[in-house]
């Protein structure tokens, strides 16, 4: 049954190496991604999508295989909209990441996905990170995939309670920027999702950091 | 500054006279360790700690062989050099040229075979030096094999025929990295050599003429590129006789599977140098 | 080599023109250094505007066109209309997913001509993640040369002319440093004036 016991298998499948990124601000809350997707150490995709829909309310930021991340986000959205349907209301953003973890540990970490879901619902902004295995943290900044540690290093130095929109989103994109020039398996554009009382807006490719030029003034 | 006092006679000089690493074959310091595991561990290991091919150039797939006829003998090899499934070369020469009637084939590691069938024409020549005539197959094969046998179950890779012509006429031998040394009529060599000897073993007869052992060589190595993936370019072809070793025309692959001979490719275009030229 | 994906060899490339799309495939079937055959198709005609292309393991390419055969005919008699490419796409990533821990050791290309004439290639992995983003993709044991080909060869609004000949450049270059695949290659240029497939003569060592 496990995949690892094929040998030369796991490799083969493409992967986000990645950086993930979710910050909360004043009244809502940012996820931010890189666009690269590899297998082994060939980039496959040079400008792939890593944001899933989750519901309108919720969205989710992949890493890890990238036919599980597009697998389990698609089912827990399916999910979702039939308990919206239920009861009738807002989905909370908790039902989601209950849903993917419950997925997850059900698997035991065969299902290689790592995920970072965002939303916003009648009790506020909500951020989670969900690990492969099943397990979940609820913080006020996350990181997740192979840049984790570059993206880490700038979310340390520049979160601070009550951040407006605006600089919640900069930070992000900061963070995402340290995985995408300091990670090998992350590169190329930064896209962002921002989920707040208004409702949702999406920034494709809204920094390309390859194409600006870097270092002219340091020099 | 080398000291050139031996050519002056053949027995007045000791050993030690010699310049010391061509004299005794290359001499290497060996690490403190066993070589084949240490390459195990460090070269054949990527930097994420994952099973890496191999970081050296290999020739594994190849495809060479060599026969005795009535007018000499006959070497003929393909011209792909492979890494796993990449191809590095489609224009690798495999035949060194040992002695001006002496040649010998690369199979295995290009590396191997090219170094030390190098350190072997140095040492044939060393040899003429001293006895003052010329080198026999059979003593060209057999300090070939010697030296081999020094570097037994160090990781060495080479697949090798010795071919030529002495004062007894012609000789074909084989040799590899396991210090085996074998004398006959018909050898093939390589990943490619089962589907070669099916060629060969058909059309092989001792009173072949020259024309017809080019023939059955050339056509020999064809087959075998086309069944094997290891093998592939151009086919090399020289004879050996009396008067000493005939190189003929390369001929691509394509050209042979197609039927419409173009122009010939230049052996001495080779990527791969011929130190004993 | 020891890897199941390059047991049998293969070379496939996607590429899209305008108004038109083209496979090229190489035509080997091998096991491991042995070549067996000269003749396997490793490209498949689903509908009048759509082809599959699948690269990795013989016995898998083989059950699994089957598989899509069966699956894009029973659409078409229920829906009473062709499959467009970027359901075909979607179905044949669902049906690879669905091995999920016992994977079809394929690697595929969609391409095809959308009802608007719009060209779409996507290739996969073999547990179904789709890259839809560029005009060109490539798959088998040459996809790391036939990709370098494609990066440049290929130029934008390419006429059905220019693409097929493109492509058929780039099948060329891409075999030729592949050990494990050529023998003969394919050309299968779809515009909206229907498919033309063509025989590339190559290199057969």
């Amino acid at each position: 049954m496990a995949t690892e016991a094929m040998a030369g298998v796991p490799s083969k499948f493409r992967k986000t190496g990645t950086t993930i990124v979710g910050v909360l601000f004043e009244g809502g809350v940012a996820l931010c991604s890189d666009t690269r997707a590899t297998a082994g150490n060939i980039v496959v995709d040079k400008n792939c999508l890593k944001q899933h829909y989750i519901a309108d309310n919720v969205w989710c930021l992949g890493a890890g295989t990238a036919a599980d991340t597009e697998a389990v986000t698609m089912q827990i959205s399916h999910e979702l909209r039939l308990l919206q349907f239920e009861t009738g209301r807002v989905v909370p953003v908790t039902a989601a990441i209950t849903a993917m973890k419950r997925h997850l540990w059900k698997y035991q970490g065969h299902v290689s996905a790592a995920l970072i879901c965002g939303g916003v619902d009648s009790t506020g902004a909500h951020l989670s990170s969900v690990w492969p295995h099943g397990s979940t943290d609820s913080l006020p900044f996350l990181t997740m995939g192979s840049g984790c540690l570059a993206a880490l290093s700038v979310l340390e130095r520049g979160w601070r309670r009550g951040l407006t929109k605006e600089e919640g989103v900069s930070l992000g994109i900061e963070a995402v920027k340290a995985g995408i020039f300091n990670d090998m398996g992350s590169g190329s554009n930064v896209d962002v999702v921002i989920i707040d009382g208004e409702g949702t807006e999406r920034r494709r490719n809204t920094v390309k950091p390859g194409t600006e030029s870097r270092g002219a003034d340091v020099l | 500054m080398i000291d050139l006092s031996i050519l002056s006679g053949p027995r007045n000089v000791k050993p030690s006279q010699l310049p010391g690493s061509i004299s005794r074959g290359a001499v290497f310091p060996l690490p403190g360790c066993k070589p084949v595991e240490f390459l195990e561990k460090q070269a054949y290991t990527s930097f994420d700690g994952k099973k890496a091919a191999a970081p050296l150039q290999h020739l594994h797939g190849t495809t060479t062989l060599g026969f005795v006829y009535q007018g000499g003998v006959l070497i003929a090899v393909d011209s792909r050099s492979t890494r796993g499934a990449f191809v590095g070369s489609q224009e690798v020469k495999k035949i060194i040229n040992i002695s001006p009637s002496i040649v010998g084939t690369m199979a295995g590691g290009a590396a191997d075979c090219q170094f030390w069938e190098s350190n072997l024409a140095v040492q044939c020549r060393l040899m003429q030096l001293r006895e003052r005539e010329e080198v026999s197959v059979a003593a060209a094969s057999k300090l070939l094999a010697n030296t081999l046998y020094k570097y037994r179950s160090m990781g060495l890779s080479v697949g090798t025929m010795i071919a030529g012509w002495d004062k007894l006429g012609p000789a074909l031998f084989y040799v590899d990295n396991e210090g085996r040394r074998l004398k006959g009529n018909v050898f093939s060599v390589g990943s490619g050599s089962t589907y070669a000897y099916g060629i060969l073993d058909r059309g092989y007869r001792y009173d072949l003429t020259k024309e017809e052992a080019i023939e059955l060589g050339r056509r020999a190595i064809y087959h075998a590129t086309h069944r094997d993936a290891g093998s592939g370019g151009i086919v090399n072809c020289v004879t050996i006789d009396e008067a000493g070793a005939e190189w003929h025309d390369p001929v691509d692959c394509y050209d042979l599977h197609y039927g419409s001979p173009e122009a010939p490719v230049d052996a001495g275009q080779s990527v791969l140098a011929n130190p004993a030229e | 080599m020891g890897d199941i994906f390059s047991m049998n060899g293969s070379a496939i490339v996607g590429m899209a023109g305008k108004d038109s799309v083209a496979i090229a495939t190489d035509l080997r079937y091998g096991n491991s250094y042995q070549t067996i055959g000269t003749n396997m198709r490793k490209v498949f005609r689903l509908s009048d505007n759509l082809m599959v292309a699948l690269g990795g393991l013989a016995t898998d390419i083989q059950t699994l066109s089957a598989k899509l055969r069966f699956r894009v005919n029973l659409y078409e008699l229920e829906e009473k209309r062709p499959m467009s490419p970027k359901v075909a796409t979607r179905m044949l990533s669902q049906l690879l997913y669905k091995h999920r821990f016992g994977p079809f050791f394929v690697s595929p290309i969609v391409a095809g001509l959308s009802k608007e004439g719009e060209p779409w290639v996507a290739s996969m992995d073999s547990i179904g993640a789709v890259s839809d983003v560029d005009a060109y993709y490539s798959e088998g044991t040459a996809a790391e040369t036939l990709m370098g080909a494609c990066e440049t060869y290929w130029k934008e609004d390419m006429t059905p002319e220019q693409l097929g000949g493109t492509v058929e450049r780039v099948i060329q270059a891409g075999m030729g440093r592949d050990a494990f695949s050529g023998w003969g290659a394919e050309v299968w240029l779809l515009t909206s004036e229907g498919l033309e497939v063509r025989e590339v003569k190559t290199r057969q060592d």
